[in-house]
């Protein structure tokens, strides 16, 4: 069950984040959306990959479906913009079902690729598209209105408390038999399986819980920049910063990601003061990416925590 | 309609051989290689500087220079990364080394070369034409499919004719008892992993002499090469170049009916078959 501190720990991020709406400016508060909605789509990953043991390669896929179902959903109806978003990760994760049930006969690198050319198709289709409107782009304007004032104020608070209860949720559901069966996933799928646990299943729930999660983070996200295009959506830059993220960070671990998403932003905006440029930062990262796993395979956050220990 | 066929199996050719280098790889390193669309750039990169530095260079020394190039990197990469990746009990490391080394690699190219496209230009190959049997076809198309071919002969050559591909092939099968048979498992591992990085800059090549490249062209050329190497299975070079083949001609076809619809109907015939092929249970 839920412990004390945990709830007060979601209670506490709702609090910093109605004061950080306040007292933070506008740019500030652009960065800190990024930074939350990106160690969302990472912790997700990490969740499918780290715990489930299921690389993919094409969960963008999820974050391109997740922002257009809000835009489109918003601008088409009178819903309010706030009860669309809640909605986006519940409407992504059901229609995830049977493409997680095809996906599932295909194993490790085979699953890996086959995510791939899915992200692929589906956003080439999204191109051909007439209501997504193509490289033109489409304009968040929720029931045909511009939105006024500030979004980015309420998307913080949002984003905020849906990171610090993602974790407590996640450190919860650890504690459930379904969790347990999950780390005995983890730690050696053929253990699991002779145990009893019912691997295929465990695996499509994972895969649901991760391509809502995406969605909902990807929506989220593009709510503070109002407009969208299918390149942009559907990048492939959202699962290269959700794998590096994880792999350095940590995989298969709770703390990684948030460990991973602070050197990633952090030697970003570092390395934009002192004046890289952008390509200079993703070789760093990658660079950074390959000494990690050479030298502790399962990223920083098992080995840091294994010298605190120690010490 | 004979012309788009032809068009079809050049293309398809040249999938077949990017397939071919990273089936290679898979098969035998047991090391899904996601550096190898950035060889497929790297090798159009280097002949584009190669013709821009020395125009007059004649087309096979442009080839063998950007297959020694990329044979080079692709042999430093296995020894001094992926093959200490390799001795981690998941297998998973190894792949996540090799998607670090990619997105060193591509941001390299952008921030040395820029983010634009480039052609290569071969002078008159690009226009001329012979006549065969009453039909018209374009010279650069068949010297392409004339490597291509040649490529795949020799490969399957090297590795079915040789003593090298022996060890290859007793490396790939157990890799324990070659070991104590006295073959140097990681120079093997070393030698495969130079051959799929050429094989991918030779194929690099002749898509640049076709259209233009740009270091952001290695992830569609690495998701082509993926689609081959599962179509045509692991360890099979014909099944390899069959795949390559029907890829291309499939991407033809469906441009001849919608201008615009790049590579998706690829995409989707692959998805197709690949969804058929899982629901039927053949699948490794």
């Amino acid at each position: 069950m839920i412990r004390p501190f945990e709830l007060a720990a979601v209670a506490l991020a709702l609090g910093l984040g109605i004061l950080g709406a306040r007292m933070l400016d506008a740019g500030l508060l652009f960065l800190a959306c990024e930074v939350l909605t990106l160690f969302i789509m990472a912790q997700m990953w990490n969740l499918l990959a780290g715990y489930g043991g299921q690389v993919s390669l094409g969960h963008q896929v999820f974050v391109g479906i997740g922002v257009y179902a809000l835009f489109l959903t918003a601008n088409a109806t009178t819903l309010p913009l706030w009860l669309v978003l809640a909605g986006v990760p519940f409407a992504v994760a059901l229609a995830a079902i049977p493409l997680g049930m095809v996906m599932f006969h295909l194993k490790a690198a085979y699953f890996a690729v086959g995510m791939w050319v899915v992200a692929e198709i589906v956003q080439q289709i999204a191109y051909k598209m007439p209501f997504v409107r193509g490289t033109a782009g489409l304009v968040l304007r929720p029931g045909g209105q511009s939105i006024q004032g500030y979004p980015e104020q309420i998307v913080f608070v949002i984003a905020l408390v849906a990171a610090v209860g993602l974790m407590v949720a996640l450190r919860v559901f650890l504690r459930t038999r379904a969790g347990l069966a999950t780390l005995a996933l983890r730690d050696n799928e053929g253990a699991a399986r002779a145990a009893g646990v019912n691997v295929q299943r465990l695996h499509l729930i994972l895969f649901c819980v991760t391509a809502g999660g995406c969605a909902g983070a990807g929506a989220l996200y593009y709510i503070t920049t109002l407009y969208v295009t299918p390149n942009d959506a559907f990048q492939l830059n959202w699962i290269v910063a959700m794998m590096v993220v994880t792999v350095i960070g940590g995989t298969g671990t709770l703390a990684g990601p948030v460990l991973g998403v602070a050197i990633l932003i952090g030697l970003r905006e570092g390395m934009t003061a002192a004046g890289f440029s952008g390509d200079q930062y993703w070789i760093v990262m990658g660079l950074l990416s390959v000494a990690v796993l050479l030298v502790s395979p399962r990223g920083l956050w098992p080995t840091l925590a294994g010298i605190f220990r120690k010490g | 309609m004979i012309d788009v066929l032809f068009q079809g199996l050049t293309l398809g050719a040249l999938y077949g051989l990017i397939g071919a280098g990273l089936a290679l790889n898979f098969g035998i390193l047991r090391v899904v290689n996601l550096a190898h669309g950035e060889f497929i750039t790297l090798g159009a990169f280097m002949a584009v500087g190669l013709v821009a530095g020395q125009a007059a260079l004649p087309l096979p020394l442009v080839l063998a220079g950007a297959f020694a190039g990329a044979a080079l990197l692709g042999a430093l990469m296995q020894a001094a990364f992926v093959e200490r990746a390799m001795a981690f009990r998941d297998p998973m490391v190894a792949m996540l080394v090799t998607f670090g080394l990619a997105v060193m690699i591509r941001n390299g190219l952008l921030e040395t070369l820029g983010a634009n496209l480039r052609g290569l230009d071969v002078g008159g190959l690009a226009q001329a034409r012979v006549d065969f049997g009453g039909q018209s076809f374009g010279l650069l198309p068949l010297v392409t499919l004339g490597i291509a071919a040649a490529a795949f002969t020799l490969l399957a050559a090297l590795i079915f004719r040789t003593r090298f591909g022996r060890e290859v092939r007793a490396v790939s099968d157990r890799p324990d008892i070659a070991a104590m048979m006295g073959i140097r498992v990681a120079r093997v591992h070393a030698l495969v992993a130079a051959l799929s990085a050429g094989l991918a800059a030779l194929a690099g090549v002749l898509l640049a002499m076709r259209a233009s490249v740009s270091p952001f062209s290695g992830v569609a050329h690495l998701l082509i090469a993926f689609e081959v190497v599962v179509l045509g299975g692991i360890g099979r070079i014909r099944g390899v170049l069959v795949a390559g083949l029907f890829l291309g001609l499939v991407q033809v076809i469906a441009q001849r009916f919608d201008a615009n619809a790049g590579m998706l109907y690829v995409h989707l015939t692959f998805f197709l078959a690949l969804v058929l092929r899982a629901l039927t249970g053949r699948l490794a």
